[in-house]
């Protein structure tokens, strides 16, 4: 046994309630309050995982979130997650996890002997090899040697992650010493904290460093300061990430639970921020430094004083700095015999108690096969170890600073990229800031508070900020590793720096470093440093690369929210919408809302229910759900030059009561939107823009009234919702509306095809239109949606006698192309101007201004071979033409489009396909034959008028 | 062809439903008369007797007839009873469009509304606003309070994605 | 998630807002030579830096001039269309 769990102690652990999990396959003991981690040690499993590339044994690193090794897939028990970090992963009964990148196991993992193959496969071998004869042999077994856990495919979904918005005063980020005094020092200044903190526990390094802060043990000054800010109504969240700062100071928290829920994600606005989010150690650089049992010293010290896990029997602490001294003296003290070694000469502190202190030392190499056995010195003394527990610095985590776009300052003395310039908004505390003893770290927090209280007074094992820089040197023997998840060393550093790779960008992306799941935590710095001595400059001069967002993983399900399944994209349902279903609709989405697309009784197929509809309309009367229809009214004392203006028609002439067909361009003259207007008075009008269109027809027109005719003179109100409109279509029509006796004269002489009129319907605002998409004798009634179920039902009732029939959209989309009548975007694409589509008046005879006028008399606009509406006919017994499908020219040997087919439909009023299409030049060649093409198919038809039936128009008065 | 309303659920009976969890119970309200008004709502309010300035986002609202101001120069005029001014335009300079179906009401009470609003908009709510007229979860809503409980104006075409997201959020409030 | 400034509302979230294009291109009405035409239709100045820019408060329906830095964020001013500051 190499380490060991020790008979006492441990600060985390509740030894009352001990666990049982598995790691790979075998049955691992632990306590409550262990990570997956801190038990796999306490059990001395030394190899939990393979490295990506090369698949060497690896072992646990570190204690925290930054941990490169150490990735476990879990199930079990727990909801299945891959690549979890087994230092941050609770224990928990019944877990079972399983190491990453290791085929069966990571003990015995079979592609282990890639690794003796490793000079051909360096940082970026793919870009150079893997290409003859065709990459594409080798993509995929590359691509399943890539990555590192495995997805459960029976993983499910644990339900909608909740998302809270949250502003408060001050947001204190990191609950360490810093964090709590901070946090402490605004909340008695009355501000409203928020207090986050990504570890299970408050405490931050207190859960391990020994301090006492105004007379009494660190944990106590803990949990006391955590007490009075929940006391005083201050939120305090643990196992929470604040996961970036963006734009204007937004942060995003990812808060996990830990009883199967979601995760919950928070969006704080604070007005200000305090980032304690302390400082990562790193390692030292020497050869096979990423041998198990090789790991960060403050983590050893973490599992001792946590976990009351001992490491190691013979350890070599090796360090450049300080803080690995409480390391030595804690291992020494429960037990191991430590060796202590230094590379500083001078100036450091005095061996601690039962160490042996090997000054002006460094380690050179580490030697051993699936763990570490020994090391060798600079001066070529050997020594044996089980462990070695190393420190090459540390890395304050300003990635959070620099999102909220700070500036880095490097500070040569501390070997540490340090919060430069001040943020507006957001102070820095703590080792984040640079403080190294206990008492620097409360002065900070008071600093960053804004406090003139008093810092706590504190005391904590004695460190200075004196570190000696220990960088991978170019040309450094053996195999030193620098980003341990990607299996980056220093050579491949060097061939970047070769292939001129010299910028930090490039070299992040050509070598990898620095983008694994670990985000480089502990190897970014390594790695710029060491291409600042390759290339002669220095550390600022290389800089770091771009910090962004998240800084450790957040699950995808916490960025969704509630937004899925049917709150994903809504749809926006009908007043009747219930009436539809009970009459069997079937229904569709259309331009965003759900409607029926046809009725039809149960086994009769759609298409032959739709051609049924669409005959019987035409024959006696139909029935029809038309409440999408955009209602906007335009009111005001300029209504009439208003809708001039946005109108390609003229509007100011037509006279209340009566209504008119339009378009809507935009200013490059394309047709925007067709519809009805309809004039209510002198001073009201409404547009009846396209159901889709509605909201985007309804910012126009805020935007003229806003920026050129002036807020009062017109005001746009959208009725669109507050009305359902009812249509009842064909040769008796007249005899249904008759029937259902709303007080309106309906003489052809009083409400004549393109009039409105208003009446009543069971003391209820009807407004009667005669207007139609059909081409028959049509009224469009509309009623205040929340009483339009009494009139659809007496509608159906009258209907009844007249064997009326309720046709859907489908139905209507052929008889509306039986007309001839357009679909804006369907029968209209981006290029088509009005007279594309043979209306041409307007153009030729208004002489005010309107929206897109100029775009009108454009060389583009007026030259010809312009695309233009027409019918195409075929013959009878032909299929309806493919929508889609291109009319075709063949000039010169070569094959050019010369336009497409928009709407198709077999017409079951002309018993015979019908078809409409833009056509080069097509209104001047109407019963010319041409080819059409699709897929491979020729097709032929006769460019005709776009209206097939009823070309005189006589069935709208029929 | 598939039947897409097997997608969406079916839109409740508004005069029954309810949601229920701990501290938080909502329903809609239906028969309240209410309109726009735009334009000079000084004018509006000699005809009307009520304040020229609506009431801002999350703001208390106070009895029978009140108006919710949702844009700088337009009011949402709510009442129990008909107002008797006339729909389009007055001479006085203002205009008026009936919206008594097409804005759906919801009432939500309890403890926990704030919660349901901190997670439906990201409004400060201790930031006053002169408008009432918000985001809530994702639908243009007009939000203010009235009695000691929410009131959420939304657009009749999406009361039921409204009513979804409010049970799926309560939920997670209750966890 | 940025926070913009309505001139009417106040402060909120971007995703309340619609962009409307450069500020100050203002249309010219009549027969404008094409060229005059396609730089109203087409043509933006896009400047890295400070910008005036059109934007719309959805919910409120007020279209506004924000001055803003295109590289920083920073928002400086909101100003309605009437004039009227935020």
């Amino acid at each position: 046994m190499v380490a060991s769990r020790l008979s006492s102690g441990g600060s985390a652990i509740d030894r009352s309630h001990p666990i049982s999990f598995s790691f790979d396959g075998r049955t691992v003991q632990g306590f409550e309050g262990d990570t997956i981690a801190s038990a796999l040690l306490a059990a001395d499993v030394a190899v939990v995982g393979r490295s990506f590339k090369y698949h060497r044994p690896r072992g646990i690193w570190g204690a925290g979130v930054e941990e490169p090794n150490a990735l476990v897939d879990v199930s079990g028990s727990v909801r299945a997650t891959p690549n979890t970090r087994a230092t941050t992963e609770p224990a928990r009964e019944g877990l079972a996890a399983r190491s990453v990148n290791a085929t069966p196991d990571a003990a015995a993992d079979r592609n282990a002997f890639i690794d003796r193959f490793s000079r051909f496969i360096p940082a970026a071998f793919y870009y150079k090899t893997f290409m003859w004869p065709d990459w594409h042999l080798f993509e995929p077994r590359i691509r399943a040697m890539a990555g590192l856990g495995a997805v459960d495919a029976s993983w499910t979904s644990p339900g909608a992650a909740d998302q809270v918005n949250r502003h408060c005063d001050v947001l204190v980020v990191g609950a360490g010493p810093a964090g709590l005094a901070a946090a402490r020092h605004a909340a008695q200044a009355g501000k409203k904290v928020m207090l986050v903190d990504d570890q299970i526990n408050p405490g931050g390094s207190l859960q391990h460093r020994v301090g006492e802060i105004d007379g009494r043990p660190a944990a106590e000054w803990v949990a006391a300061t955590v007490a009075e800010l929940k006391a005083g109504g201050h939120l305090v969240l643990t196992s929470t990430t604040a996961f970036g700062i963006y734009d204007h100071h937004l942060v995003g928290l990812n808060q996990r639970h830990h009883d199967g829920r979601p995760d919950t994600l928070w969006r704080v606005r604070p007005r200000h921020i305090v980032l304690a989010t302390g400082a990562i150690e790193r390692p030292l650089p020497f050869a096979n430094n990423d041998l198990p049992g090789i790991m960060s010293a403050d983590a050893a010290l973490s599992y001792l004083r946590r976990h009351a896990v001992l490491v190691g029997r013979r350890i070599i602490v090796a360090t450049n700095n300080d803080s690995a001294y409480e390391v030595a003296w804690a291992l020494a003290a429960a037990g191991a015999e430590v060796t202590l070694v230094d590379i500083r000469k001078d100036g450091q502190p005095a061996a601690p108690a039962g160490v042996k202190l090997l000054s002006g030392r460094s380690v050179v190499a580490a030697r051993g096969k699936m763990r570490v056995e020994g090391v060798l010195l600079d001066d070529g003394t050997t020594l044996g170890a089980d462990c070695v527990a190393i420190s090459g610095g540390w890395t304050p985590s300003v990635h959070l600073f620099c999102q909220g776009r700070g500036r880095l300052a490097w500070h040569e003395a501390r070997a540490a990229f340090l919060p430069g310039d001040p943020v507006e908004g957001i102070a820095v505390a703590g080792a984040l800031a640079g403080a190294v003893s206990l008492s620097d770290v409360f002065d900070s927090a008071a600093k960053a508070a804004g406090a003139d209280q008093a810092a706590p007074h504190s005391s904590g094992f004695e460190a200075t900020g004196g570190i000696q820089p220990a960088w991978p040197m170019p040309g450094q023997k053996g195999r030193v590793w620098i980003d341990y998840q990607n299996d980056v060393t220093a050579k491949d550093v060097e061939l970047a720096a070769r292939e001129n790779f010299i910028s930090v960008e490039h070299l992040k992306r050509y070598t990898t470093l620095g983008m694994a799941t670990d985000q480089g935590k502990t190897s970014n710095l390594a790695g710029l440093a060491l291409m600042a001595g390759i290339t002669g400059r220095s550390v600022p001069e290389v800089g770091t690369t771009t910090y962004r967002p998240p800084f450790t993983p957040v699950p995808l399900a916490s960025f969704a929210g509630l937004t899925g399944g049917e709150l994903m994209s809504p749809v926006r349902r009908l007043p009747l919408e219930n009436i539809h279903r009970s009459m069997g609709a079937t229904f569709q989405e259309y331009g965003g809302w759900l409607r029926p697309a046809h009725y039809g009784a149960k086994g009769v197929a759609a298409e032959q229910a739709i051609q049924d509809e669409a005959l019987r309309a035409r024959r006696s009367v139909a029935l029809f759900d038309g409440s999408t229809l955009g209602k906007i009214e335009v009111i005001g004392p300029q209504a009439a030059e208003f809708v001039d203006f946005i109108y390609y028609n003229t509007m100011s002439t037509l006279k209340p009561g009566r209504c008119r067909y339009g378009f809507m361009l935009s200013e490059n003259g394309v047709v925007f939107d067709d519809g009805i207007l309809v004039r209510l008075d002198e001073h009201r009008f409404i547009v009846s823009c396209s159901s889709s269109h509605v909201a985007s027809v309804h910012a126009r027109l805020e935007e003229w009234r806003q920026d050129r005719f002036g807020r009062d003179a017109v005001y746009i109100h959208n009725a669109t919702s507050d009305w359902a409109t009812l249509t009842v279509s064909g040769p008796r029509a007249k005899t249904l509306v008759t029937a259902l006796d709303l007080g309106v004269d309906l003489d052809d002489a009083a409400l004549p095809h393109m009039a409105i009129a208003e009446g009543r319907f069971e003391g209820e605002v009807v407004r009667v239109a005669r207007v139609s998409f059909t081409g028959d004798r049509s009224y469009e009634i509309s009623i205040r949606a929340d009483r339009s179920e009494a009139l659809w039902t007496r509608m159906q009732q009258a209907g009844k006698a007249l064997d009326a029939v309720t046709i859907g959209l489908e139905a209507l989309m052929i008889l509306r192309a039986e007309k001839g009548y357009i679909v804006i975007g369907k029968d209209t694409d981006g290029t088509t101007m009005p007279h594309d589509l043979g209306v041409d008046g307007p153009r030729q005879k208004r002489r005010n201004e309107f929206v897109g006028r100029r775009s009108l008399f454009t060389e583009v606009a007026t030259q010809g071979r312009r695309q233009q509406l027409v019918g195409l006919a075929m013959a009878d017994g032909e299929q309806p033409l493919p929508t889609g499908a291109h009319g075709i020219v063949r000039e010169g040997g070569k094959v050019r489009s010369q336009g497409f087919v928009t709407s198709s439909y077999f017409s079951p009023a002309l018993g015979r396909a019908i078809a409409l299409a833009l056509i080069e030049d097509g209104s001047t060649r109407h019963g010319e034959t041409i080819e059409l093409q699709h897929l491979g198919m020729l097709r032929r038809a006769t460019i005709a008028a776009p209206c097939a039936f009823d070309p005189s128009g006589d069935r709208l008065n029929a | 062809m598939r039947n897409l309303a097997e997608k969406w659920t079916v839109v409740p009976d508004w005069a029954e439903a309810t949601i229920e969890a701990p501290g938080l119970k909502a329903r809609a309200v239906i028969g309240l008369n209410q309109y726009l008004v735009s334009g000079n709502l000084d004018a509006w309010s000699a005809v009307s007797g009520l304040p020229a300035k609506g009431i801002g986002a999350l703001g208390e609202a106070r009895g029978d007839a009140y108006a919710v101001q949702v844009a700088r120069d337009r009011l949402l005029v709510v009442s129990a009873t008909a107002s008797g001014i006339e729909a389009g335009w007055h001479a006085d300079g203002f205009a008026v469009t009936p919206v008594n179906a097409g804005h759906h009401l919801f009432e939500v009470e309890g403890p926990a509304q704030m919660e349901l609003v901190a997670r439906a908009t990201t409004l400060d709510p201790a930031a006053p606003s002169a408008s009432a007229a918000l985001s809530f979860a994702g639908a243009n809503a007009v939000v203010y309070r009235h009695g000691g409980k929410l009131r959420i104006h939304v657009d009749r075409a999406l009361a039921t994605y409204l009513w979804t997201w409010m049970q799926t959020a309560a939920a997670n409030i209750a966890a | 998630m940025q926070l913009f400034n309505c001139p009417f509302c106040g402060p909120r979230d971007e995703t309340e807002f619609h962009f409307g294009g450069e500020a100050g291109n203002l249309r010219p009405d009549g027969d404008v030579p094409a060229e005059r035409w396609a730089d109203y239709l087409y043509m933006r100045h896009n400047p890295k830096g400070p910008v005036r820019e059109v934007w719309v408060h959805g919910n409120c329906g007020e279209f506004f001039v924000m001055e803003r830095d295109s590289v920083s964020h920073t928002v400086s001013g909101s100003t309605t269309l009437g004039g009227e500051h935020a």
